[in-house]
């Protein structure tokens, strides 16, 4: 077994394809320009942005430097005084700490439905009971970063007569799911890259249609223009400020070929085979319980569980790392979902594998995990 | 100073403080695992002096491998740094009597 076993790909993944490294390689030694300052700068951002409206079936995909700047651009750039945002109780802070603040600055109101309950059953009521006359935009989690439960987001827009946003954060999803607008029922999608696209930190996305009109949140140079003393109010302009995150755009066009559909589909396979196998393999194991419900529709990818009597944080995550595996313990950035399953306030350990995870690094996991059973005893 | 510390936050609700630190100087694994249980109730000594527990209703305390530790929900910084010191005094002779 080597040295390092890594589960913690919903943070973000490890390792990458060497199509992602060689393209950091091929960035470094051959391309190095910040598009559109200087003579030679290359058609890099557009291209990139070709090939993922492509792939994402959209007319428009803007570049942003993390999902979470993109939700903060989405809910400051969509929303004026007195709008309401209806969320769930399944997101991540990159929405509720933002909401929380624009109410303050911006009096935005907003209300966070229970919309999964703990065994992860979704209730549309709890979202539909909310909208007032006011509700401009509904953000929900396409799977929740805790267990792995995808949304029915296609349902719930059905089910709405009217013209509401709806905001999908897809970034635990996006690379292994087909995300596309029109698939997922959303107006907007938002992602990083270094999830399941298996791209570089630093850089997401925000992928829309035509209708909606961002007004500028974060200003300043956009290598156009420059005469002008205001934000430009067009896409991309509006959005794209500053210099990009160019190594990670170059990598992006590597991750949107590595993760073509044939290969999502062996991705999801892959994820089953492993959540099947670690469910099976500690099915004897009394004192552990999994809040991931596989028996919903699911990302596979994530396992939530605990340990009776054993601390996930200063128990549990030491242990696993003192043996070579990587995880995440705690709350995660989503302490809602935890209320809802009962883990909070100590949370739960988090396994999430990714296309390069083994079924032998699952089993040296299991084992390890049986050992922590004399600690109980 | 037998000890760094710092203060931490955990990625989850808990009461009070939590502090993290390393031993600065090399443990006597068994005289500091009878130190632990001379001075502190309620010790669990888990495979050997890897994780040594001890828990009461004003702290936790988790040592690692003789080399780090954690001290979690006491109810100010100083009381953490004040577990340590008097863990240290008595390793080191300087107290003897059964503290907590």
């Amino acid at each position: 077994m080597k040295n390092k076993i890594y589960f913690d790909n919903a943070a973000t993944t490890w390792p990458k394809p060497i199509c992602i490294k060689d393209s950091v390689d091929d960035y470094f030694n051959n391309v190095s320009v910040s598009p559109n300052r200087s003579y030679f700068s290359t058609n890099l951002v557009e291209n990139t942005r070709t090939l993922a409206c492509n792939y994402f079936k959209s007319d428009n995909v803007v570049f942003v430097p993390s999902a979470t700047i993109g939700l903060n651009i989405i809910i400051n750039s969509l929303l004026d005084k007195g709008d309401h945002v209806i969320t769930t109780n399944i997101e991540h802070h990159a929405v509720y700490r933002t909401l929380s603040h624009v109410k303050k600055v911006k009096q935005i109101n907003y209300d966070i439905a229970n919309y999964f309950d703990q065994n992860q059953l979704q209730h549309i009521d709890e979202i539909l009971n909310l909208i007032n006359n006011k509700t401009k935009m509904i953000i929900i989690n396409h799977a929740s970063n805790v267990t792995g439960v995808i949304s029915d987001i296609k349902s719930i827009k059905m089910a709405i007569n009217r013209r509401i946003l709806i905001v999908a954060d897809v970034s635990q999803t996006c690379g292994i799911e087909d995300v596309s607008l029109d698939t997922l029922g959303a107006d907007i999608i938002v992602s990083s890259t270094h999830k399941h696209l298996y791209g570089l930190p630093g850089l997401g996305f925000i992928s829309y249609k035509n209708d909606i009109d961002f007004k500028p949140f974060i200003c300043g140079g956009t290598g156009k223009n420059s005469a002008l003393m205001e934000q430009p109010q067009k896409v991309p302009e509006v959005i794209e400020v500053g210099t990009m995150n160019i190594p990670a755009l170059y990598a992006f066009q590597k991750s949107i070929e590595y993760c073509s559909t044939e290969r999502r589909k062996k991705m999801r396979k892959h994820a089953k085979l492993l959540i099947d196998a670690f469910i099976s393999g500690c099915s004897d194991n009394k004192l552990l319980k999994i809040y991931t419900n596989t028996n919903v529709k699911n990302v596979n990818s994530i396992i939530s569980f605990n340990i009776a009597g054993l601390d996930p944080n200063f128990l549990v995550a030491p242990y696993l790392n003192s043996n070579g595996i990587i995880i995440r313990s705690g709350l995660h950035c989503a302490p809602l979902i935890h209320k809802t399953i009962g883990t909070y306030p100590h949370g739960t350990i988090r396994i999430s594998t990714s296309y390069f995870n083994t079924i032998e690094e699952i089993n040296y996991l299991i084992n390890t995990i049986n050992e922590l059973r004399g600690w109980v005893n | 100073m037998q000890y760094s510390l710092k203060v931490v936050t955990p990625c989850a609700d808990y009461d009070g403080f939590t502090v993290e630190g390393d031993f600065i100087n090399e443990i006597v694994a068994e005289k500091f695992l009878d130190t632990v249980k001379a001075v502190f109730e309620n010790v669990i000594n888990l495979l050997d002096g890897d994780i040594i527990i001890s828990k009461s209703s004003d702290y936790e305390i988790y040592i690692y491998d003789f080399k780090h530790f954690i001290i979690s929900k006491t109810k100010t910084v100083l009381d953490a740094v004040n577990l340590m010191d008097k863990l240290f005094d008595y390793y080191l002779g300087e107290k003897n009597e059964k503290i907590y």
